[in-house]
Formats: structure tokens, sequence, C-alpha cells
């Protein structure tokens, strides 16, 4: 696929970028949230995979040189916008926005898969943009952790510790809310 | 292992992971894997908004005129380039060329070429 792209093969890009677009979407779209932003940093993101592409040099899978583009082309709109990666919010403001979510639904049927699932949503697109990613990515596009860490330049141990921590936190909250403020 | 990992809270989320791909539903297990299968249902959800339909398209066809201004450039330089060193000839040589048949000869050469070349140009132009 990289030769015919780069021997400028008819309608090799426009493959290239079917096969990878959910991917780049995934990974942009959890970074800034804001679908026109995400849209133009696809588009961003596949620009310069056109035109780096002779660079790639089959060290790693396409699939993880493609994420990373993306991964960068978000970090640096991010930083631009003076967006922190990790911490977007403390845990006490974080904790606040998590009851409003769950106040304003009805308690009785907060407990239900479908509402739960809701909440979870919900809880998962207040998470830091760095955790959002890491996670969408693991679960998502089922990337392994040494996948993740070659795509995002994140140590392995920093992304398992992400991980965790992630999904501990939404555990929290979805059992018992009001303890998860107490965090 | 990271320090800050429990191992069997990290293990109970994994498994859970595995369990909701291999056989989705909420039901099996503890509180804690249930809510770990909810989590992981919900990770596996794409975001609600979608790239357009004809993204891929529409990448190509951008990615297509990116190549042009690269192209173009180029070609200019390189025009260019010939240009000056035509001036160059010209302004060194020009004084000792006689325009006899042999002369005559190599401008008509020159002239086929520059027109085959047109002639190249518009036939692919046509033909995209």
């Amino acid at each position: 696929m990289v030769e015919a792209v780069l021997a400028r093969r008819p309608r090799a890009f426009e493959n290239l970028v079917r096969q990878y677009q959910g991917l780049c979407w995934h990974v942009v779209h959890r970074m800034v949230r804001d679908p026109d932003d995400a849209l133009e940093l696809c588009q961003d993101t596949f620009l310069r995979v056109h035109r780096y592409l002779h660079q790639y040099r089959f060290d790693s899978p396409l699939k993880s040189w493609i994420g990373r583009v993306a991964y960068t082309v978000a970090l640096r709109h991010l930083e631009r916008k003076r967006i922190p990666l990790v911490d977007c919010a403390d845990d006490a403001e974080h904790s606040a926005m998590i009851d409003n979510i769950r106040h304003t639904d009805d308690l009785e049927a907060a407990y239900s898969e479908e509402e739960s699932a809701k909440f979870l949503h919900a809880a998962i697109e207040l998470l830091p943009p760095l955790q959002r990613t890491l996670l969408t990515l693991y679960y998502l596009e089922e990337i392994s952790i040494p996948e993740i860490a070659r795509m995002t330049g994140v140590a392995g141990g920093t992304i398992k510790s992400h991980l965790f921590r992630s999904r501990l936190r939404l555990r929290k909250m979805l059992e018992s809310p009001q303890e998860s403020g107490d965090e | 292992m990271n320090e800050d990992i429990d191992e069997h809270e990290w293990l109970a989320q994994e498994r859970a992971m595995s369990g909701e791909l291999q056989s989705p539903g909420f039901a099996e297990g503890n509180a804690r894997a249930r809510s770990y299968r909810l989590i992981a249902h919900a990770l596996r959800q794409p975001p609600p908004d979608n790239l357009p339909p004809h993204f891929a398209q529409r990448m190509s066809r951008i990615a297509a005129a990116d190549d042009a201004p690269f192209e173009s450039v180029l070609i200019s330089v390189l025009v260019a380039a010939l240009v000056i060193c035509a001036i160059i000839t010209v302004a060194r040589f020009g004084s000792q060329w006689a325009f006899d048949a042999r002369t005559s000869g190599w401008l008509l050469a020159f002239a086929g070429c520059l027109g085959a070349s047109w002639l190249t140009e518009a036939w692919q132009r046509r033909a995209r």
C-alpha cells in the first residue's frame, strides 16, 4: 500500500485514508472533542501522511505510524489552545461535574444499564485528554500497551498507570458517586 | 510492575475487558466485575460524531492538489535555470554563430521538441 501511494497510483491514497480514517478520527476526536476541530485535524493528519510517507521506514506497523502522526497533530492543537493534556480539571471540579450529571438524571433509573452507560459516557468525556485517548486506543482500537507507547511516546508503565487509575475512577463513580467526591 | 497499581484490581479490569469482548453482557460476576464490564462496554463504543461519508475521496483530492504546487515550483526553477543558461550562452558565443543550414536544422529540432512537449501536455490534460 505504501509503495502504491508513493508511486502515485490512482486511488492508492484514497484507499489508505479509508483504511485508517477510523483510527485517526478516534485518536483526534478523543483528544480535542470538538467535531469541527477534529475534522480539520484529521485532514491535517492525512495531508502530513501524504507529504512525509517517504520517511516511513517500515520499522513499525503503518497503523502505529499514522496513529503517531494523528496524536502529534492533536497534541499540538491542544498546546496551541493551552489545554492541559493530563490535568484538565482537578479532582474536586471533576467530581462536581460528575455529580451534576448524576443529579440531573432520575436516580431510580440511574442504576439501569442504559442510564449507567449514559452516565459512563459523560464521565469518560470529562476525563483528561490523554486518559480518554489511552482508553480509546486500548479498548476501541484494541492496541496493546507497547504499541500505544510507540504511538504516543508515553512510557508503557505510565500508560498502564493511567489505564488503571482511569478505570478505577470510573468504577468508583459508577458504584457510588458520593464516594468519588471524597477521593 | 508499577507500585501504584493494585495487581488484583488490575486483573479484575483486564478480565472484565476480555470477558466483555468474548460474551457481551453485564450480569456475570460480582459487583466489581459488573462495573468493569459496563465500563468496558462504554469504552468500546465509537464517538457519536463521524467523519463525513466521502472523507477519503475528498482527502485524495486535497492531497493531489497539494502535490501540484511543488511540481509547479520545480518546473519554474528549471525553466528559470534554462533561460539564464540560454542568455549566458547567447551573450558569450552569439557573435560567433553563423545562421547556416546546419544551425537552422538544430533550431527546427528545438522547435519540434517544444511542439511535441506542448502536444503531450495538452493530450494529458484532455485525458484527465
